[in-house]
Order: structure tokens, then sequence, then C-alpha cells
């Protein structure tokens, strides 16, 4: 049964490259608001889950419930509409727009006005080109990056980068953010600020699911997290019962050889 | 304010200096040549639009320059058509062409989508060829008649040479406000990584499509234009060599780039032309240059004017054009 607050629930789902299981009947549900940890070695499935969630695969078998609804088979941009967004294990910027056309982009895809009245300039297109550049001002001013609004987008430093992609995705309105390796090749600095925008966006009543690989980040953001192995889901707890679990010690360490 | 007035100085001039063009030159030959950059920037506008904005390549839009001509000119000669009806459905036609190919097109990538295009420029130029009883086959056809609005018979450089003027300032317009509106946005952002694109909520086919239909209308308008400038075609105008020649406008002018887009189309038309005295040489020359050129600026031409505003000082006004909405948040 889906709890009341439950907002997102993976259901059995199973997905299959040519004869290699990369998920094999994984479930999990996801509460309103939490910030939701999946960690896992290299080759888990993790990113795979996201690309089922996103709508970028199709799962072999299972659904996935936003809502009580089911969003397998939906195109990634009705996904998107329906209220997941994304960012990427490896950036996936528009590197040669700006940054603000980047965040743009995002804003405007929401509704987008028919392609005559914007040729022609309509009262309706102009009043929507105001709005996505005022809420484009305000997401970028909120996330310290209008200074650079008009470099491009591959120009930025690699932190930046990342924190822009989160912002572009947050700019599409969604309920929940699905992060793949936001820490991935930060410096401390940079890793605290990405702490501080999760965190806002969290508050702002964004659920948040993270992939990350940095243990310490996953420990000091996530509520509960759930441990992913050969595509199986291992175990499922808050950050201290995970620690101490010993399969996902297993898992990450190998198994102690018996002589 | 003051920048938005400076905007609008420099496009009255712009215009003014257009509407003079003529009388400056004089010389209906080079007025001749002038008339064919304007009738190949309008083409390159289009191609750019869906090559540099939304990143799909056309290797076959040559086709789309014949369906286009060939519909202006048998409406014209055998339904006596004025030419107004004749151009509307010109790019009418060859927009619906451009939406039937858009449907293959839209997952293909790379070199599938070359030769998807590729295998269409083929087809439309076997029909030109084949169907004798429509396009006369190889003979093409003659006698296309010259716009005629009233008792004036747009027959000469200097007279077409405002249609086009007219027809250019409309596609000028239309890429301008594309370039400046969520769907040019959308447009580059499938160009920069269709997945990211698709993931932010962006239906790519949509805009795909936008991008074939567009630049299939641009080509229909300068096919008609090119039709009954020059009272003649045959399927020879619309060949392979000639999609690759559009493509070449754009990548000297600037993939992406409006302003590019007539560069290219005025340095693929007039560096033969200057070169013509090399006489065997000449191709080999032109091709030389070309190279030259993509080696040293391999963003295009238009790479040397992006420069210029901020030699000059002209930042604040480049970035304001840029961030539409025309806000000066500076």
């Amino acid at each position: 049964m889906i709890k009341i607050n439950t907002i997102l629930e993976i259901k059995e789902i199973c997905k299959n490259f040519a004869g290699l299981k990369a998920l094999t009947n994984v479930n999990i549900k996801i509460e309103r608001r939490e910030i939701r940890g999946i960690i896992g070695p290299n080759g888990s499935g993790k990113t795979t889950l996201f690309n089922i969630m996103s709508g970028i695969y199709l799962p072999n078998g299972g659904g996935i419930y936003l809502n009580k609804g089911n969003i397998v088979g939906l195109r990634p941009d009705v996904i998107n509409k329906r209220g997941i967004a994304r960012t990427f294990q490896n950036i996936k910027i528009f590197s040669k727009m700006t940054i603000l056309e980047n965040i743009m982009v995002a804003v405007g895809s929401k509704q987008p006005v028919s392609f005559f009245s914007t040729i022609l300039q309509t009262k309706k297109a102009n009043k929507w080109e105001n709005e996505i550049m005022q809420e484009s001002e305000t997401i970028l001013t909120s996330l310290k990056l209008w200074d650079y609004r008009n470099s491009l987008a591959g120009s930025l430093p690699y932190g930046k980068q990342r924190i822009l992609e989160i912002a572009r995705a947050w700019s599409t309105n969604p309920t929940i953010l699905l992060l793949d390796e936001p820490g991935a090749g930060m410096n401390r600095q940079e890793k605290k600020e990405l702490i501080a925008v999760i965190t806002t966006l969290n508050k702002k009543g964004i659920t948040i699911v993270l992939v990350e690989h940095d243990m310490k980040l996953v420990m000091e953001l996530t509520q509960q997290i759930s441990v992913l192995d050969s595509g199986e889901l291992i175990a499922e707890g808050t950050p201290r019962e995970i620690s101490n679990n010993q399969k996902v010690i297993e898992a990450y360490l190998g198994k102690e050889k018996t002589a | 304010m003051n920048t938005n007035r400076t905007m609008l100085s420099i496009k009255v001039i712009f215009i003014l200096f257009l509407i003079a063009l003529p009388l400056i030159v004089r010389d209906q030959y080079w007025i001749h040549i002038i008339d064919i950059i304007g009738i190949y920037s309008i083409l390159s506008l289009g191609l750019n639009i869906l090559v540099g904005f939304t990143g799909q390549l056309s290797l076959g839009h040559a086709a789309f320059f014949g369906i286009s001509a060939y519909t202006s000119a048998i409406l014209a000669i055998r339904l006596h058509f004025p030419f107004l009806i004749c151009i509307l459905a010109a790019v009418v036609v060859s927009a619906f062409f451009g939406l039937i190919l858009s449907y293959p097109c839209l997952r293909l990538k790379g070199i599938y989508l070359a030769i998807t295009t590729i295998g269409f420029g083929q087809i439309m130029y076997t029909v030109f060829v084949e169907w004798r009883g429509l396009t006369h086959g190889p003979m093409g056809l003659t006698g296309i008649p010259s716009p005629k609005i009233g008792n004036i018979v747009f027959d000469n450089s200097t007279y077409y040479y405002y249609i086009i003027l007219l027809c250019f300032l409309l596609a000028l317009l239309v890429a301008l406000r594309i370039n400046n509106s969520h769907i040019g946005r959308s447009m580059k952002s499938i160009r920069d990584d269709e997945m990211a694109a698709e993931t932010c909520g962006v239906d790519i086919a949509r805009y795909k499509m936008i991008g074939f239909v567009i630049s299939a209308a641009f080509a229909g308008m300068s096919g008609s234009l090119y039709a009954h400038y020059l009272n003649f075609i045959s399927p020879d105008s619309f060949t392979f060599d000639f999609s690759t020649q559009m493509l070449i406008m754009i990548l000297i002018g600037g993939v992406g780039s409006i302003p590019g887009s007539v560069i290219g189309a005025i340095v693929v038309t007039f560096i033969p032309e200057i070169l013509r005295d090399f006489k065997m040489y000449q191709m080999v020359i032109y091709g030389a240059i070309l190279v030259l050129i993509l080696i040293f600026l391999p963003d295009g031409l238009s790479q040397i004017f992006r420069n210029i505003p901020s030699k000059l000082g002209l930042n604040k006004l480049l970035k304001n054009t840029n961030t539409l909405a025309g806000k000066d948040n500076s």
C-alpha cells in the first residue's frame, strides 16, 4: 500500500542489457520532502535506476509511481513536466549557451507558447518571455550565479557547472530532484556550497534523491539511504544503520575469505 | 534606454543602406550578383536554423529549393497564378515536405541523418529529371514570368532587388525572433545536449520538426524568388553539389550565427566572381581560400565581427540584444 506521504514508489523494477541484469526487482519508496541517498559500488545500477526514473530507459518490468500514477513509458520531457528533474553523472549543461540561457530553456519549457504567437510577438508571448526572464533572474540570484549570467556555460569552473546543472533542473519546478553524483570532482569549498544548495532546495519542499560516492556528504545530507549491489536492493535505513550493516560493508569491501 | 535608441538607429541605417544599395552600385552585373546573394542569404538563414540552431545536419537542402522553384514555376506557367500566390504556395509546399522529412529524421543522428537527407535530395532530383510531363525533365522549364504588380514588371535586376530585399528582411525578422525566443533557446539546447534538453522538459520532437519546417519554408521562399528571377529552371540547379554549397555558406559564415548566414552567402557568391580572371585556377584558389578561412576561423567569419563590438566598447549593446526582453540589467 502506498503510504499517504509517499511521493514516489519504485515497484519491482527490472532492467536487462542484452542478458546482463542491471536491476532486479528493485523496490524503493520515497517520502515527500525527504533527502534520500542511493549508494552502491560501481556498476550496481544506481544510474540505470535514475535513467529509468527520468524516462531515458524503459524498464523490462515493474512500475514507477509518482503520486500514484505510473510514469513508465512516458517521454523524458513529459516526466519532467510531471515533476521529476535530474542532473547527470557527467555534467550535461548547454555549453555553448550562456548561463542565463541555460536557465531560460528550463524555465521556458514549462508552458511553451505557440510558434506563431512567438513569431508575431503577441502580448501573450511577450508576457511569457518577460516572466521567463524574471524567474530566471530570481533563480540565478538565489544561487549566486547572476554575476556569471552572460558567460558561456562551458567556460564556468567545474564546481559552478555542477551548481548550474542543479539550478537548471530546479528551474523546471520539480517536486523531485534526482542528483547523480553531484559532489564528484568537487573540492571541499565547492562541496560546502553544494550542501548549502541542496539543503536550500529541500527546505523549499523539494524531495531529493541523491546518488553519491562521497559517504561523508551522504551521511551529512540524507535521512534515509538505499543500498544497491549488482542490481539488487540489499539494505535500507538511516545513515547510521547503513554504516553498520554487514551486507553493505561486504558489498563495498568484499567478503573476507576463509582459508 | 540609450542602448535601445542606438539599436534602433543601427537598424534604420542598415535598412536605409540596403534600400539605397542599387543606387550606389548602379552596375547591372553587380546588382545581379547582389540579387543572388539575397536569394542565397534567405536560404542559408533557413539552413542555419536547422543546422546551426537545432544541430540537425541536412545534406539534401537543394531539394527544398528545387521543390519550391518548380511549384512556383508550374503554377505561374500553367495556371497563370500571380507571383504572390506562387511564392506563398511554394513556401507552403516546401514546408510540407520539410514536415514529411522531419518524421524519419526525428530519431536519427550523425551519419544516419546525413544519409537520409542525401537520400531525400537524390529522390527529389530524380523526380525533377524523370517527371517529364510536369517538369520537362533535363530540359527544364522556360518562360517563367517575372513578377508583375499593376503595370510594373519586375524584370530587371534593380527592380527585382526590392522584391528580394522585402523577402530577405521578412526572413531576417523571423530568424531573429526565433533566435531571441524560447523556440531558439530550446533548439540550441537540443544542439548542445539532446538528452539534457529532454530531461529539462524540452519536447525535442516538436522543436526538431519546427527546425525542419522553418528551414524548408525559407528554402521555399528563396527557390521561388530564384525561379521568377532567372525565368528558367532545370534540375542541374538542384543537385547534391548545391546542397553542399549551402552548407559551405553557413560553415564559412558561422554555424548558428544569423549575421554569419548572410556573410557566408556573400563570400560563396562573391569570391568566385572576383576570381574569374584566374580562369582555370579559379576553383583551386576559391577552394584554398575556403580552407584557409576554416583553419584560421573555425567558427566562421562572423567570429571577426563578434570581436569588433568589444573593441569599440559596444559590449553593453551586444549583451543587451543577447539577453533579449531588451532588459538592461547592469
